[in-house]
């Protein structure tokens, strides 16, 4: 079995199943966390082998001439937030599906998300934080995305434990949407 | 009856004039007092005026030492980001790599500054109160210390895949605990409150929680001189109560908002303390009178508990909330 046929037939599914059992509480953050180093070390083996997939061909790049969006997504930790595994688990599993990711890192200012995405040429802004405190400041990268004409072109993604809890917040803060072990 | 009576009559199993409750209100004694978080969670005498302030306001029976569990973490070489209405958060782990483990040498609550100031703050409340009022002491659960000092990705790998390095990150929880637990009864606290995140299965699935968290919490809290209230950590606890119930000084569990009291009290059985739930991060967009209404309810449904005590469960009630929300809860309790 060959790298592609791996990633299609064993590992997708696999991560699909993870996603969809994480989803409805049946697995653990343990379990999720194990999940997403096995598709990071794919991943990295992937781009060592330099297979099609991760060549920078049209998955990454998704102008696949199709008028498609590109899947280009820039994650970051919202301002005063430091709670890095959530959203490096989010990196993993999107970059398993062919998303190229731009990853800001934590304590990431609104602007500098909206800057890093008009850079990138990315199509979503996925932004978390783990508490109500820092959640409220995801509302200023709407502002900004508000502000500069951008809200149409640039999704903005929410997640962190607080919007399990209050999934009223998503609205709150100005995102477009959250899922549940996304 | 004072709060100190109160409470003493539901641990006895006699009658209180009222039903006891409290709210975690460290952080709202930075607001009451006046003063920025930063300045409040580092002069044990603005923490003890704010918790002063506190029970001015509604007269809660049970007070609390600071929760600002990043001070811990910050006593370990940790950065901790701090702000004017939020408490000390951590913003970089201690350390890179669980093979530190090796060269740490653990701060004494006697004479690192962090850990002094939590302990000074105890026994300051503690001086205010005169006795007439419970001082629960917050602490970082053992099991959970590594995740602020190594970050979570770092602490699950650890247990996960190097079980032997894993118990020596127990070992130093372990003693930091010990030593930090005897330092908050000294200085009067009458009991912990231990928030715990890993033995939940929705962090760590339940067998493996069996094999590497559990033995922790059991060898740190048995070494605890006095009890120690469970707190739900963020996540439901129903579901794995059955699983922790059993740990050695154990006072009482506090439970999630969407955990069912009625369901977590068959679980523990009659004789544990019972404590929850209104959230308190929610109470800053709620109404005075939805937090009545609930507050009633949960007074309704717990009726015939007499090891229940209304609480605030999950974080700190938020600095921003309307006062008038917090006082809700103490006429809703004494009009009941």
């Amino acid at each position: 079995m060959g790298y592609d046929d791996a990633l299609r037939n064993i590992l997708e599914p696999t991560l699909r199943m993870v996603g969809e059992r994480w989803a409805s509480d049946g697995i653990s953050l343990a379990q999720g966390f194990v999940a997403g180093k096995v598709a990071e070390d794919f991943l990295v083996l992937g781009k060592t082998q330099n297979t099609p997939r991760f060549a920078g061909g049209a998955e990454n790049t998704g102008d696949d001439g199709a008028g498609l969006p590109a899947r280009i997504a820039v994650l970051g930790n919202v301002e005063d937030d430091y709670h890095v595994l959530g959203r490096s688990m989010v990196a993993s599993f999107l970059g398993i599906e062919g998303w190229n990711i731009v990853d800001l890192g934590c304590d990431v200012l609104a602007d500098e998300f909206v800057d890093k995405a008009i850079e990138a040429g990315a199509c979503v802004i996925g932004a978390s934080a783990m508490m109500l405190t820092t959640a409220r400041n995801i509302v200023k990268i709407r502002q900004v995305l508000q502000y500069r004409g951008l809200a149409d072109r640039l999704k903005l993604a929410v997640g962190g434990a607080v919007f399990a809890m209050r999934p009223d917040l998503v609205g709150e803060v100005g995102g477009r949407n959250s899922q549940n072990g996304a | 009856m004072n709060s100190m009576e109160r409470i003493g009559a539901v641990l006895s199993g006699g009658v209180p004039d009222r039903r006891p409750f409290t709210l975690t209100l460290s952080l709202y004694g930075a607001r009451l007092a006046g003063v920025s978080a930063v300045d409040y969670f580092a002069d044990p005498a603005l923490y003890a005026a704010g918790q002063k302030a506190v029970v001015d306001l509604c007269e809660p029976d049970i007070v609390f030492g600071p929760f600002a569990l990043a001070l811990e973490a910050e006593a370990y070489g940790a950065l901790v980001e701090r702000f004017s209405d939020a408490p000390p958060l951590v913003k970089n782990p201690a350390f890179k790599s669980a093979l530190d483990i090796e060269s740490i040498t653990r701060p004494e609550p006697e004479s690192d500054p962090r850990l002094r100031f939590l302990v000074d703050s105890v026994r300051a409340v503690v001086q205010d109160q005169h006795g007439t009022r419970p001082v629960a002491a917050p602490i970082t659960a053992p099991c959970d210390l590594p995740v602020l000092l190594l970050g979570m990705d770092q602490w699950l790998e650890t247990l996960l895949f190097k079980p032997e390095l894993a118990a020596q990150w127990g070992r130093l929880a372990t003693e930091h605990f010990e030593a930090l637990a005897t330092a908050y009864f000294t200085a009067g606290a009458s009991f912990l409150v231990s928030p715990v995140m890993l033995a939940n299965p929705a962090i760590i699935h339940p067998e493996l929680a069996d094999r590497t968290i559990l033995p922790i919490l059991k060898d740190a809290f048995g070494r605890s001189p006095g009890p120690i209230v469970f707190h739900h950590g963020g996540n439901r606890l129903s579901r794995s109560l059955d699983q922790v119930k059993d740990l050695p000084n154990i006072a009482g569990f506090v439970v999630d908002e969407r955990d069912a009291l009625a369901v977590s009290r068959r679980t523990l059985g009659a004789a544990p303390l019972l404590l929850g739930n209104l959230s308190g991060p929610h109470f800053a967009h709620r109404h005075p009178a939805d937090i009545a209404n609930r507050t009633v309810q949960i007074l309704r449904d717990r009726e015939a508990d007499v090891n229940f005590i209304l609480a605030s469960s999950n974080a700190d009630i938020p600095y921003d909330t309307d006062p008038d929300c917090v006082v809700a809860v103490r006429r809703a309790v004494e009009a009941f």
